[in-house]
């Protein structure tokens, strides 16, 4: 039936999210100690989650839509579903849905911490950069009539053409 | 002509510099655990070359070198980084403070729990269910009482504790106040050694770490900003200067100075907004609003949840919580008391009237202010409420209140005796009697008098009696005659703004007078009070009826959390609890236990708790109370860890740049010791040279 696989497609998203979210904890730590590599292969696996849990989703949707053929909804939800379904698969699929929820929320709250940390080194990188990098000159943002006088640039902290 | 010993001289300058080198090295393994030392290194800068140019400079090739200087003692430190600390340091502070008062709010409520108030209801609930079955059961009535008492307990504890823990806040924000000023002082103190060492071009680098070291620590106590200003003299370039300290919002702009070149303000917070709380913070001369100031840190976290004033209300996380238990309270004991004294129990049956018994009762005193006017006619009222006041007190006694009396008269204001004359409140009954023994009664007749005056003079009038928060607030105005208002050109009161006034303190007027003098109506009426009639020949029954209303009375909704308890009534006889319902007393039965079903359902029944207008039952309201701060407390717990990783996490960067690397030492140990040894080589090597020209020269085949 239908909803044995509902069931079976909950459980696999909610072990997908859980790894997710282990995975952005190990996030957090890598920033911490500013690891490029380890940050880079982080990110691969964060993808091929994400790419599983993306196919999962379309069949969850898949097997919602099925189960409530009678109405008319666009987009079935599992709230949809937990009114059609009794008994012993409703207990699973509610306990499910609330894991399922309760897993995002913690997934969303250490993406949040995350971002703050990203963008603190961010903070850090741009000033470094601004320091080191030349001004651009007022008078190159338009076109003008050439000038005799050869300006001599701004060269910034080093001289580059050394 | 080159010096003889120039060599010399430049390879002596080379072994000193490496020396200092050497000692700074030195300087930095020793200090690599102290906190808060930020790394030092010598500049080294090349000393003046030989000859200098002028018109008599000596004709040598080139300018020659002359050797190397330590030029200054730097300390190898990121100030972006410490901007980053600090900001995220006060984010800390803020949240850190906010999640304690949150949870020491969640452990005091209690929910959900076996103790916690929601059990408590859902007993007393039971009782009442239990009783609907059996009214005659005594036991029942007994479980009844009990869970009543301890319904008004959890109140009275939850309020008190809130309280106590409020009070707490309080003590802490005046400690975290002095920390602040404290910590500006040391700061000051510090600019000031600065700024006498500076000027001799000499960089003093232990009180620069000092001083970012107490920067930090305010950081997290308010929002500041630092700005350097130069000290003059002779101050090298890269001295730092003496540091000017802002608080600002979290916006950035400016609000108050804390540290100047002139000297330090003190921060002080002040406690003179609505019900104690804080309404505005001044720095220096400059004073401001706290509810506009978004500053965060912790001395913000502290006085929100203290208590603040914002238009003109105080809120804060625990005033806004007693303000929601009083709400609960006071509405619940209102409309449990309405629906108790409506209905009859089995000592009102036996006696055949309905005595409006309170099941809930609010307050321990009554301030009652009888107001009375003295012209003529009023000598007989005044001789009834001379006989009849002992047994409207012992009355009032019964039911576990104690009564506050207190007299003003008046008759027309300008005649002699006219003016409101005030009584100070009494609790001794017979000196009460005296007062108005010793009234003296004017002319005056049956024209209006000066009631309103009598009421509202800021002086004499029975307004101006100081009753404590808790305390019932009753007037009683007897008068045979209409009063002056605003409409006969005689008063500067109209009844309509006397009635909003006493609305407003809370004073219930009850009017004693005429019948067909409804003018008075307009007083009564809004504020809750009694219209009697002064011709009653019964005058003692006609001031029991107002005593009963004094006793169903539970006073002001502010407090109330902390004062409810099962009334004197119900606690002396189990009888009076009432069961039956009817308006006929001789008609009602023992069985009949429909009012107790009505008391059960005045739970489930929607009212407007919060007082917005919005109605919902008690265990609603009560889960919108309990999830609110939840939310909010989940919030903080959430904010804090995040806003501390993110501190950490500045603090091992500003590590990485400033600490003490020992290999670092080391290497450097290992330079600065060979360029040493090559000086030393270097002197060996002149004093060679030395000794072959003064003893090896002009002896020519010696």
């Amino acid at each position: 039936m239908s909803q044995e696989k509902l069931i079976a497609t909950m459980e696999k998203l909610l072990k997908l999210h859980k790894s997710l979210y282990d995975l952005a904890v190990k996030k957090t730590e890598i920033v911490k100690a500013n690891d490029m590599d380890a940050l880079n292969q982080l990110l691969k696996d964060e993808q091929a989650h994400l790419a599983a849990i993306a196919k999962l989703e379309q069949g969850r949707q898949q097997l919602a839509a099925d189960l409530v053929q009678g109405m008319d909804q666009p987009t079935p939800t599992l709230s949809h579903c937990l009114n059609v379904i009794e008994g012993e698969d409703w207990v699973t699929l509610d306990r499910l849905r609330s894991e399922l929820l309760d897993a995002i929320v913690q997934i969303q709250q250490r993406n949040d911490l995350n971002q703050k940390m990203v963008y603190q080194s961010l903070q850090f990188v741009n000033l470094t950069l601004n320091l080191v990098s030349p001004q651009p000159q007022a008078e190159d943002f338009n076109y003008g009539p050439p000038t005799k006088v050869n300006k001599p640039g701004a060269t910034g902290l080093f001289n580059q053409k050394a | 002509m080159r010096s003889t010993f120039m060599g010399l001289e430049t390879a002596r300058r080379g072994m000193f510099t490496q020396q200092s080198a050497l000692y700074t090295t030195g300087q930095n393994v020793a200090n690599a655990s102290t906190p808060g030392y930020t790394r030092q290194r010598v500049n080294f800068a090349q000393t003046e070359p030989y000859p200098g140019v002028g018109m008599n400079m000596p004709q040598l090739p080139g300018q020659m070198g002359t050797g190397v200087k330590a030029e200054s003692v730097q300390r190898i430190r990121e100030s972006f980084l410490d901007v980053q600390y600090r900001g995220e340091n006060n984010k800390a502070g803020y949240w850190q403070a906010r999640s304690d008062a949150l949870s020491k709010m969640e452990s005091i409520m209690n929910e959900p729990s076996d103790s916690g108030l929601s059990t408590v209801m859902d007993q007393f609930w039971q009782s009442l269910q239990d009783l609907a079955v059996d009214p005659t059961n005594a036991g029942a009535r007994s479980v009844v009482r009990q869970r009543g008492e301890a319904v008004g307990d959890t109140f009275n504890y939850l309020s008190n504790s809130l309280s106590a823990v409020k009070r707490d806040q309080k003590d802490q924000v005046d400690v975290t106040v002095k920390e602040i000023n404290s910590v500006v002082y040391q700061l000051d103190q510090i600019n000031k050694q600065i700024g006498s060492v500076e000027p001799h071009g000499m960089l003093p680098n232990d009180l620069y770490d000092e001083r970012d070291r107490l920067v930090d620590q305010l950081s997290s106590l308010v929002n500041i900003k630092v700005d350097y200003v130069k000290s003059g003299g002779n101050a090298d370039p890269k001295a730092e200067g003496k540091a000017v300290i802002k608080l600002v919002d979290d916006n950035g702009s400016e609000q108050g100075v804390l540290l100047s070149n002139a000297g330090y303000n003190k921060l002080n917070v002040n406690y003179k907004g609505a019900d104690d709380s804080v309404n505005t913070i001044t720095v220096g001369a400059q004073t401001i609003d706290f509810s506009k100031m978004n500053s965060s840190g912790k001395l913000r976290a502290l006085i929100e949840s203290y208590g603040y004033e914002k238009d003109g209300q105080s809120t804060g996380i625990y005033s806004d919580m007693l303000n929601e238990l009083d709400n609960m309270a006071y509405t619940f004991a209102k409309e449990f008391n309405d629906v108790h004294a409506s209905g009859l129990s089995p000592n009102e049956i036996a006696a055949g009237k309905n005595d409006e018994i309170p099941f809930f009762s609010g307050a321990s005193r009554a301030d009652v202010a009888f107001i009375i006017d003295n012209t003529g006619s009023m000598t007989v009222p005044i001789n009834n409420v001379k006989t009849n006041i002992n047994n409207f007190a012992s009355m009032l006694k019964d039911q576990g209140i104690e009564a506050n009396l207190g007299l003003v008269t008046y008759g027309e204001v300008g005649e002699t005796g006219g003016d409101p004359a005030k009584n100070a409140l009494t609790t001794d009954i017979s000196q009460f009697v005296n007062y108005v023994n010793s009234i003296t009664m004017t002319g005056g007749g049956d024209t209006p008098e000066s009631g309103l005056e009598a009421i509202m003079d800021p002086n004499n009038g029975a307004i101006s009696y100081d009753a404590a928060t808790g305390d019932l607030k009753h007037i009683i105005l007897v008068t045979d005659a209409p009063v002056h208002d605003v409409t006969d050109g005689k008063s500067t009161y109209s009844i309509t703004d006397v009635a909003n006034a006493l609305l407003q303190k809370g004073i219930r007027l009850h009017v004693v007078t005429d019948l067909s003098n409804t003018q008075l109506q307009g007083l009564s009426d809004p504020t809750g009070g009694l219209f009697i009639d002064i011709n009653s020949p019964d005058f003692g029954t006609q001031l029991q009826k107002i005593a009963t209303n004094i006793t169903n009375d539970i006073g002001s909704k502010k407090g109330y959390a902390s004062r409810i308890d099962v009334s004197q009534a119900i606690k002396d006889s189990l009888d009076n609890i009432a069961t039956a319902t009817g308006s006929v007393p001789s008609a009602a039965t023992l069985g009949d236990s429909s009012n107790v079903k009505a008391l059960a359902d005045v739970i489930n029944q929607p009212f407007d708790y919060g007082n917005n207008s919005e109605q919902s039952d008690f265990r609603n309201y009560y889960q919108n109370v309990i999830g609110g701060m939840g939310v909010l407390s989940q919030e903080a717990t959430r904010l804090t860890t995040n806003s501390t990783t993110l501190q950490q996490s500045v603090d091992q960067k500003r590590q990485s740049v400033s600490s003490v690397s020992l290999d670092e030492e080391m290497t450097n140990m290992i330079q600065f010791q060979q360029a040493y040894n090559a000086s030393a080589r270097m002197i060996t090597l002149q004093d060679e040279l030395l000794d072959k020209i003064i003893n090896g020269m002009g002896t020519g085949g010696r």
